[in-house]
């Protein structure tokens, strides 16, 4: 296994992580949860906003510190297996990968829901039929299902592609939010935020936990540190900074959006924001351009946050298979793309499954729960880092105000999980005990645990000391020289 | 002053190739320590390369110290399965007393002719001085002094240095034609040392003076030993 071995480029650059990061959270977040959102919670669902954007920006901090101080691909996962060891990194790396595919699985259909009403406005006859066929199936599933599998022939293509994909996708969303800020500024009636709390202020939590998995995005980052240049100053700016960004963009559309429309009128709604650009864009006289223009911003979001969360769920296998924590063959890089096209490959059919059988909100508290438990295993993992102060741990950023920042983003990530409906906690503890298994039966006979953890037990010894003597018999051979030389 | 310096010669046994003779010859009048380090893989346990590859591991040391033997040298050997060897090189220079830590010479050479003595560290000039009395005792190649001081400057200090220096190894009975030093003016600004070390096939330095987490081998040799393949002898501090 030694020698030389292929390594994923060092290609993406500040720009390219900032908008993997801002690229995958800005989509989920404004375009597809501000209905449910709101039905949960009534305008207190811009707290759920900004709450959940504080956790994450803990979690972030973490991130950043453990990113720079080993900066290999395989983000979340890779700091909790090499702080916690094998067992944790098991059950990290199936959550942070199941989780991703969730994540991605909600972005496609939330994508299939700003497409479906294109798709029947325009009158194209065939979708009915499919809808009665074997397998029921929405329109904005089946919109979800072609969307995915192109983003994940993208990703099996090329790397590079999509973040120049990403760039260009990033300055667009940003430009028609701010469009939407500002003219939603002029008529928004802050009257119609009251009562913030009409469902209890206990109803914030809910909403919290399903707003969280419009965040992930910065941790997309963290899954390719590997290729990113200069990770010591980019990958904190990219991460911390990222989920600022995103977090006022959601938090001031938020408020336009409620203070514009009835609560009614968009609770639930997939495509709430498009549906009170109706309303901000009309009082200018263009209303259907404003409903178009969002509906594009929705079309572009959500494809774009499918996309990166199908790069980053497959650089965890990838990684899992570079560790040993999953067969090798599955790490394989592509001769002439240059990716892991079987990692992609295994997680795009998982994707496609999620996309056929799942449902929007489901989908999307799945993707936060399982994030959740990852998030709270790599505060845990820094913490770990940290304390037992092994081997070559030297991060070149380091979170301020350690250990409060670590502790509270641990405490905030698995205490959220207790919010969750029953099957969400359900799906986490499943992930727990099939990582807990999977280490058991595949990994444990494989891997060696060498975790920071492990070294602070005194599991593992740094290093062996052998006893070695040689008998080299010198002066007798001396002599013996000597004499032939007489 | 040091009487007979003790010096570690940490190598890869897991890819180690013979010292050449010149270096062996060089050193032999020194108290050698051998530390043959068995690189561990990340999630490889120690204990498991040692079952694989201890004979191996043996087998590349042996050479390395039965050349040195055979030379007259009096020698330690200890052998190690490290994940860290940066850390196991440390500590065994700590554990044998080392006065010194060699980084082996990846370059080729077969006559050693001349000898850079960098006298970086001030703290440890005098030890610094008396590896090289010791090493030039009996043998031949001519010692370049260099002060890095004179770099930034046309530096009396540097000069003084230089002069007290080359007046102590000449004591030490090492003839005064075999030691030169590059008298630093404005015009003629020396060289630093990475670019006279690519002049000389052999390289003896103090410890850099921050020492960097208190680790014997400082960046600065490995830069010398990466831009320029030759081995270099960095003296520690006393302690």
């Amino acid at each position: 296994m030694s020698g030389t071995r292929t390594q994923l480029e060092r290609t993406l650059g500040l720009k390219e992580a900032l908008t993997i990061g801002v690229g995958t959270m800005i989509g989920a977040g404004i375009f597809v949860l501000p209905g449910p959102a709101a039905a949960l919670a009534g305008p207190a669902a811009v707290v759920a906003f900004v709450a959940a954007g504080g956790i994450a920006v803990l979690t972030a901090l973490s991130a950043s510190e453990l990113a720079t101080a080993m900066p290999a691909s395989g983000g979340p996962y890779h700091f909790i297996n090499q702080g916690l060891g094998p067992i944790f990194g098991s059950i990290a790396g199936l959550g942070n990968w199941l989780g991703l595919a969730f994540a991605t699985a909600f972005y496609a259909i939330g994508f299939g829901n700003y497409v479906a009403p294109l798709v029947s406005g325009i009158g194209i006859g065939i979708l009915p039929p499919l809808g009665v066929s074997a397998i029921p199936i929405s329109a904005a599933q089946l919109s979800g299902l072609v969307a995915a599998a192109v983003f994940i022939g993208v990703n099996y293509l090329s790397t590079k592609g999509t973040g120049d994909l990403q760039n260009i996708i990033v300055i667009v969303l940003v430009g028609i939010l701010s469009l939407f800020i500002l003219l939603g500024a002029t008529q928004a009636d802050i009257a119609t935020l009251r009562p913030i709390f009409p469902e209890g202020v206990e109803s914030i939590f809910p909403a919290i936990a399903l707003v969280f998995v419009s965040y992930l995005g910065f941790a997309q980052v963290a899954t390719v540190a590997g290729e990113i240049k200069h990770p010591g100053t980019n990958l904190p700016q990219a991460m911390v900074g990222g989920v600022f960004f995103v977090m006022i963009i959601y938090a001031v559309s938020m408020v336009i959006l409620l203070g514009v429309v009835e609560r009614p009128v968009i609770a639930g709604s997939g495509t709430a924001i498009a549906d009170s650009a109706a309303v901000v864009f009309g009082a200018f006289g263009g209303g259907v351009i404003g409903v178009g223009l969002l509906t594009f911003g929705g079309l572009l979001a959500t494809a774009s946050s499918a996309n990166a969360s199908v790069l980053s769920a497959s650089r965890i296998n990838y990684a899992m298979g570079r560790d040993g924590l999953m067969d090798a063959r599955l790490s394989v890089i592509h001769d002439r793309f240059d990716t892991p096209y079987r990692s992609i490959l295994l997680t795009g059919g998982l994707i496609l499954l999620l996309i056929i059988v799942g449902e929007v909100n489901s989908l999307a508290r799945a993707g936060s729960v399982l994030h959740l438990l990852v998030y709270g295993l790599l505060n845990v993992s820094l913490i770990v880092f940290r304390e037992s102060n092994t081997g070559d741990y030297d991060p070149g950023f380091t979170v301020p105000f350690y250990p409060v920042l670590p502790a509270l983003g641990a405490i905030a990530s698995f205490g959220l999980i207790g919010f969750m409906q029953l099957s969400e906690i359900l799906l986490a503890t499943g992930v727990v005990a099939g990582g807990a298994i999977w280490y058991v039966l595949y990994v444990r006979h494989r891997v060696v645990d060498t975790s920071a953890l492990a070294v602070y037990r005194g599991a593992v010894p740094l290093e062996i000391e052998v006893e070695v003597e040689f008998d080299f018999d010198t002066p007798s051979k001396r002599t013996e020289e000597v004499a032939e030389d007489d | 002053m040091i009487d007979t310096p003790t010096l570690l010669i940490p190598i890869d046994v897991s890819t180690s190739e013979d010292p050449p003779q010149t270096l062996v010859d060089l050193l032999e009048p020194l108290h050698i320590v051998v530390l043959g380090y068995y690189p561990v893989p990340n999630q490889t346990a120690p204990k498991h390369l040692q079952a694989a590859h201890e004979d191996e591991a043996k087998a590349a040391m042996e050479p390395v110290v039965r050349r040195f033997v055979e030379q007259g040298a009096d020698v330690e050997s200890v052998l190690v399965f490290t994940r860290d060897h940066i850390t196991s090189i440390d500590r065994v220079a700590n554990e044998h007393d080392c006065d010194a830590v060699l980084i082996p010479g990846s370059a080729e050479v077969t006559k050693l002719r001349n000898i850079l003595v960098s006298l970086n560290d001030e703290e440890s000039v005098f030890r610094i001085l008396s590896v090289v009395g010791v090493l030039l005792k009996e043998t031949d190649p001519s010692v370049t002094l260099h002060h890095p001081e004179s770099i930034k400057n046309e530096s009396a200090m540097s000069e003084l240095m230089l002069r007290g220096a080359t007046d102590w190894l000449s004591e030490q009975g090492l003839k005064r034609n075999r030691i030169t030093w590059r008298n630093p003016t404005a015009e003629t600004q020396p060289p630093d040392l990475v670019t006279l070390a690519d002049e000389h096939e052999f390289i003896i330095m103090g410890e850099e003076k921050p020492s960097l987490a208190e680790r014997v081998l400082g960046e600065l040799p490995e830069r010398i030993h990466d831009r320029t393949g030759r081995a270099v002898l960095v003296v520690r501090r006393e302690h």
